[in-house]
């Protein structure tokens, strides 16, 4: 850990929904380098060089969606510990299985309210960024 | 006092069983036997002599000298009148008497009574056996060896009806015959017919050898005529009536020709035959299937119907039933002569007498109707499996994909709201529009939908639809999107399918509007649009030169909004055209797929299934239309 910002990697096709995520953690006080892909091959190709402290993946893409690429990410040695936290618009217990079945740390729900993303942001950030340990 | 000389003679002469009655030349009684008066009923004189000088005799035709001529042995049929006046006709030997000086003298033996009974020698002594006879409804006669009658009882009088007087003692059996025909006893045959004579032949000829005959007579009767020969050369008649007997023959053999045009009424194919696969009993229709007739199939064995292939099979099958296992049912597809097919339905039964085995019945029922409904309705139940099936994905589908315009509204909402509380104004517009566009983007998914569920739910029309119809009106609905980009159509032959037009008319808006909609962004939109046969069923090919479709995301491209391409402003859409497609084609039991092997652009290729409305009598490849 370092004074360093850290790097978070939105994956998101909807603009919209990646723009309701920076707000929200715009306001935790915490310094996030906060990048968005809206496309999964491109957040693969940019993973496969670049390292991301955390990334947060939608489920529901075009073209390849979000558990293959997360699948695909646990066989790199760059990415197979990197925190991985779905952020989907499906409450489905199958896709939620799916997930943690294919790596996944944490799987969250998108909400529909600022308090809500709100929510979000403050506790993604309390245990990722202030209390986990990462190697 | 008697008029016999000798004593003897004369005790003799009385107490004879037989009535013998002497007269003289003139008829006139002289003398009679004890047995003479009990017959004529005489009162004896004081004197001991009976009826003296009186006439107790009808002068017969010819003179008695003359009628003794004949001889002792033979009989006459004499008249006789009683004190009292009632008269009766007896056979008598007319015997002459050594004549003395008072004239020629005759004696009558009387042998039997003719006329109103049966009367025998043994009759005039015991009365039991006339008496038992008279009894018995049958008629019963005993002819001698030269047909004359000898004796008769009541029913054989009776039966000749109006011909009863001819029935004497004596009479010829033709002559009866002859009476009986006069008097109208034989029913339809008439005395002066040109059979008659044919007709009395036969009847004596019958009596002669024995040979019984059954023949209609007069009251809507029938009579069994028989003879027996007895061991002293006489024939016995027997007059039967058989008219109960004849009835019921009449009436089982109505209801045998009632129950064979029943057999050959019924629409099933039935046949009897024996263990040894012998033929006993086929109706028309069984026969028909076969190309016979009924009469020609009796007596045939039952493999010769069979393929010689499955002669083996047919003999074990048959070897195979028992009293437990009696029955066995098969559907097979028969040939018909003329080269159509049916499918039978037919159940082998084994007809069993105890332990024994009797017949096999064969009933055949036509179940091509029945086998074409059951395989109808198995294919209305798959579709409806199927549309259970993409409703459930459907659904899923529905309220994952409203989701996001939803989140949209409402945190967009939520932005706004927060921004005016901060008093921060730059970002306001932006958010407004968003709301409006999320708004808007859930109408048109949900009026996307709303035509999805109307038309991939309907209930699918089957009629004869011509694809090149269905293209025409499909591009005139697309016209504006032709003309917008400046698209080259090229179609070539197409066939008929068995489809709903409406339904066909929007799949080909579907795929036509997206080969329009997917062109290379620059060029025009060029698609070709065509048939192709194939060995069983027809392609639909709708093929363009526009982008094409990325070969990882073919299996996916037919999910309900699945869309490929983010950017809504230069493909419009709510990814549902494909989705609809393939219901659409999935409800006409045809298969729709993207040839991954085909560049540049994308083809779409629908293949209908095998029907008789894809043939036509002309083949469509060779139909050119501009």
């Amino acid at each position: 850990m370092g004074d360093a910002p850290k790097k978070l990697m939105v994956v998101d096709d909807d603009a919209a929904d990646a723009r309701f995520v920076l707000r929200a953690f715009s306001e935790t006080g915490r310094r996030l380098d906060i990048t968005h892909v809206n496309d999964a091959e491109a957040a693969s190709d940019r993973l496969a060089n670049e390292e991301f402290d955390y990334i947060l993946l939608d489920i529901n893409m075009p073209g390849t969606n979000g558990v293959d690429l997360l699948r695909r990410l646990r066989t790199r040695s760059l990415t197979a510990l990197t925190p991985v936290i779905m952020l989907s618009s499906s409450a489905s217990i199958a896709d939620v299985e799916r997930a943690y079945e294919s790596g996944a740390n944490a799987y969250a729900v998108k909400p529909s309210s600022l308090s809500g993303y709100r929510e979000f942001a403050e506790g993604f950030t309390r245990f990722w960024v202030d209390v986990a340990l990462t190697p | 006092m008697g008029f016999v000389q000798s004593d003897l003679a004369a005790s003799l002469c009385q107490s004879l069983p037989f009535p013998v009655l002497v007269v003289d030349s003139d008829c006139r009684t002289r003398d009679a036997n004890e047995a003479a008066s009990r017959a004529l009923k005489l009162v004896r004189s004081e004197d001991g002599g009976s009826g003296g000088g009186e006439r107790h005799v009808l002068p017969p035709d010819r003179p008695l000298a003359e009628l003794a001529a004949f001889g002792s042995h033979l009989t006459q049929v004499l008249g006789f009148r009683r004190p009292d006046g009632s008269t009766f006709e007896a056979t008598a030997h007319v015997i002459a008497l050594t004549p003395d000086a008072t004239g020629p003298y005759f004696a009558l033996v009387l042998r039997s009574i003719v006329g109103g009974g049966s009367h025998t020698e043994e009759v005039l002594l015991g009365e039991r056996i006339s008496a038992a006879l008279d009894t018995i409804p049958e008629g019963f006669a005993i002819f001698d060896p030269e047909e004359r009658l000898v004796m008769f009882n009541k029913a054989f009088r009776d039966r000749c009806g109006a011909a009863a007087s001819a029935v004497r003692v004596g009479v010829t059996l033709e002559r009866i015959v002859r009476a009986n025909l006069e008097a109208g006893v034989y029913d339809g045959i008439a005395p002066d017919a040109p059979g008659a004579d044919v007709w009395v032949a036969a009847r004596l000829a019958d009596h002669r050898h024995g040979t019984p005959a059954v023949f209609a007579v007069a009251g809507g009767r029938w009579m069994r005529a028989e003879s027996h020969m007895t061991a002293a050369g006489d024939i016995v008649a027997l007059w039967l009536d058989v008219s109960d007997i004849k009835r019921a023959e009449l009436a089982l053999e109505a209801k045998r020709r009632e129950y064979l045009s029943l057999l050959q009424n019924l629409p099933d194919m039935i046949c009897r035959f024996t263990p040894d696969r012998i033929i006993r009993f086929c109706n028309d229709k069984y026969a028909a299937l076969y190309g016979r007739t009924s009469e020609a199939m009796i007596g045939t064995d039952i493999l010769n119907l069979v393929p010689p292939e499955f002669h083996e099979r047919t003999i074990d099958s048959l070897a195979a039933f028992s009293r437990e296992t009696p029955t066995n049912a098969r559907d097979i597809l028969q040939k018909l002569p003329d080269g159509s097919e049916i499918w039978v339905q037919w159940d082998v039964t084994a007809v069993f007498a105890g332990d024994r085995l009797m017949d096999f019945l064969v009933v055949g029922r036509d179940v091509t109707d029945a086998k074409a409904q059951r395989q109808r309705l198995a294919e209305q139940r798959e579709e409806l499996e199927r549309k259970n099936l993409a409703l459930d994905q459907f659904t899923a589908t529905v309220s994952h994909d409203l989701k996001a315009p939803l989140r949209h509204l409402s945190m967009f909402a939520d932005m706004l709201i927060e921004d005016i509380e901060r008093q921060r104004t730059d970002e306001l517009a932006q958010y407004a529009e968003h709301i409006r566009q999320s708004s808007q983007r859930m109408r048109r998914l949900v009026d996307s939908l709303l035509d999805y569920a109307q038309i991939a739910y309907q209930i699918v029309g089957r009629r004869r639809v011509d694809l090149r119809e269905v293209v025409d009106e499909a591009l005139l609905l697309l016209e504006s999107h032709v003309l917008e980009n400046d698209a080259e159509i090229e179609i070539g032959p197409l066939p008929a399918v068995s489809g709903d037009p409406d339904l066909l008319v929007r799949l080909a808006q579907n795929l036509i509007g997206n080969a329009l909609k997917y062109h290379v962004p620059g060029e025009r939109a060029r698609v070709r649009i065509y048939g192709r046969k194939r060995e069983s069923g027809v392609d639909f090919v709708v093929e363009d030169s526009g982008i094409g479709i990325d070969p990882r995301r073919a299996a996916r491209i037919f999910d309900v909004f699945q869309r490929l391409h983010r950017d809504e402003s230069t493909y419009k859409g709510t990814g549902i055209g494909l989705a609809l497609a393939k219901r659409i084609v999935e409800s006409h039991n045809a298969v729709i797929a993207l040839d991954t092997d085909y560049r540049p652009g994308a083809r779409f290729v629908v293949t209908f299934p095998e029907t008789s409305e894809n043939e036509e009598a002309q083949p469509w490849e060779m139909r050119q239309r501009s």
